[in-house]
């Protein structure tokens, strides 16, 4: 359905997109994770022609960007970072202004109108300007707008940002829903977002791909993080001991409570691999007792790295 | 074509739905009321003899000049500074509308109102008609000549609004460019290279503009207007174009 290739951008002598390939399937939810800056917006503003590619080819259900502009705009639905709207405007006719804009007849938008209004729940505020809105019900008309066409593909720019939880939840499952038929790409930098939203993902730091994943690899990526936290009683000397003595694992001591008590941060050098039953035996050969064994789950910054290099984000050692 | 319509009507409601376009019009109602009632006095006067109509003060006067200079960038300056910063032009701009197009409404919009606002003064001559003679060719090549100049120092309003994120900087730059190009008009009455002199005059604004406010209809300034017009409108959408290649 989209497919990128080679993509490159340059802002003013820096590349935003350094060379990235991309092919989206009909029917997917792809969610771009990266940290700010990454060329999330970047890589969707060049999908929908706002802004055009240094150098790469970019196509969209087989169209050209270039050659075709106008059929491929027709075909996307997109909600710009920030959600911009025109405040001055009710809902009501911000949305017949967009559908007309965007080709349909008057019957149409009549027919449609009533869709978006179900989906997004815009009942209740129809005839309130925009400008009054709640940030919640303004991402909402956003997401009216983009789907007013009843487009094929959806591109949405970071959809729940500023949105409380309660409406972050209404908008991914309003995401969900709409995605089971229509292709969407969506950006975020928060992880359980995709998780939760997406069939697959793509990670993206420094205008670069540096991994696609369905999103249960992620899942487990996620899960099975290296990061422990051990509060030990006993012969703490020995317990060291035996940490210093296990192959590629770093530890940390966090806290120290008083000679037969500490805390400590025990780390995997191999990646995400499960060290609590280690752990736990090694406490009990050397007479320690586990008061507390704490798994930390990965955080995005960890995936990174554990995507990008084997290293550990942390090189502590022993302190 | 349905877009640019769209867009037009969007725009001109926003004249109406927001305070500029009632300050504009309401300050150029009081000003123009003031030179309206001045002439009348002036040629009521007993003791004066005007070996022209009145239309030529009409169209003529400081005060004239000075509208026609600062209004179109205080119609323009939002026009397309504004959705940038707000962001709107990107959702204007992905959605199925060419630059062409959006350039094309925005310019509409805005000589449309100057139109509005221009046509408001048709009243003044409906009231002095009653009293004299009026030669109403005259006067309608008059508000032809405003209109086309309008559209100039509009199509300049637009594109500096086209440069700039800013509708401040916006209307700096276009009343800075309105009142050069203003400006070239003086320049030929310091030249004496034949040649030189002689183009200048042909791009003299204020010359060409006192050519109609006398009732001359000529094709030449009428050309000139429009190219120039046509010129800057051509220039706005290539620099939006050119952003996205930034």
């Amino acid at each position: 359905m989209i497919s990128l290739k080679d993509v490159y951008k340059n802002f003013s002598g820096e590349y935003a997109l350094n060379g990235i390939s991309l092919d989206v399937d009909q029917g997917q939810i792809v969610g771009f994770l990266g940290p700010n800056g990454a060329g999330k917006t970047t890589a969707m503003r060049i999908i929908t022609g706002f802004i055009a590619p240094t150098s790469g080819s970019v196509t969209v259900a087989g169209m050209d960007i270039f050659r075709h502009p106008k059929e491929i705009k027709r075909l996307i639905g997109y909600m710009p970072e920030n959600n911009p709207l025109y405040h001055d405007m009710n809902v009501h006719e911000y949305l017949i202004f967009r559908g007309k804009l965007k080709g349909l007849t008057s019957k149409q938008i009549k027919n449609r109108l009533t869709c978006v209004f179900d989906t997004c729940m815009l009942h209740d505020v129809a005839n309130k300007l925009i400008g009054m809105l709640s940030k919640g019900y303004r991402q909402r008309v956003g997401l009216a707008e983009a789907l007013i066409h009843d487009p094929p593909i959806l591109i949405l720019d970071e959809p729940t940002v500023g949105l409380d939880p309660t409406q972050i939840r209404q908008v991914r499952d309003l995401i969900k829903n709409i995605g089971t038929e229509r292709t969407v790409i969506l950006s975020t930098h928060i992880l359980p977002e995709v998780e939760a939203t997406c069939n697959s993902v793509v990670i993206i730091n420094h205008g670069k791909i540096i991994a696609m994943e369905s999103s249960e690899n992620l899942n487990k990526i996620h899960d099975t993080a290296s990061r422990i936290t051990l509060e030990v009683q006993g012969n703490i000397t020995r317990f060291e001991a035996g940490l210093s003595a296990m192959l590629s694992c770093i530890w940390n001591r966090t806290a120290y409570i008083d000679d037969n008590r500490a805390v400590y941060l025990v780390e995997h050098t191999g990646g995400c691999i499960d060290m609590r039953e280690t752990l736990f035996k090694l406490a009990v050969s050397t007479g320690c007792i586990l008061l507390e064994m704490h798994r930390e789950k990965a955080t995005l910054e960890d995936i990174f790295i554990h995507l990008v290099t084997d290293e550990p984000p942390h090189t502590g050692g022993q302190s | 074509m349905r877009a640019t319509y769209l867009i037009t009507v969007q725009e001109i409601k926003g004249f109406f739905n927001s305070i500029m376009g009632y300050i504009i019009l309401t300050m150029f109602l009081l000003i123009y009321g003031f030179v309206f009632w001045f002439l009348v006095n002036a040629f009521s006067n007993p003791q004066n003899t005007f070996n022209e109509p009145f239309s030529n003060f009409f169209f003529g006067t400081f005060y004239y000049w000075f509208i026609l200079i600062i209004v179109p960038p205080l119609l323009t300056m939002r026009s397309i500074a504004e959705e940038r910063k707000s962001g709107t032009l990107e959702l204007i701009l992905t959605a199925p509308v060419s630059e062409t197009q959006l350039v094309i409404a925005k310019f509409t919009a805005s000589f449309i109102f100057y139109i509005f606002m221009w046509s408001t003064t048709l009243f003044y001559f409906y009231l002095i008609g009653a009293h004299t003679q009026l030669e109403w060719t005259r006067i309608l090549i008059g508000y032809l000549g405003t209109f086309l100049v309008g559209s100039v120092f509009i199509s300049i309003g637009i594109f500096s609004s086209a440069i700039s994120k800013n509708q401040i900087v916006a209307a700096i730059i276009s009343f800075g460019m309105g009142l050069l190009i203003f400006s070239l008009s003086f320049i030929s009455y310091f030249i004496d290279f034949q040649r030189l002199k002689s183009f200048l005059d042909y791009i003299n604004i204020m010359e060409s503009m006192m050519k109609f406010a006398q009732g001359i209809l000529d094709t030449r300034p009428i050309v000139y207007f429009i190219s120039l017009s046509v010129f800057f409108l051509f220039l706005s959408v290539k620099m939006l174009d050119s952003q996205r290649w930034r």
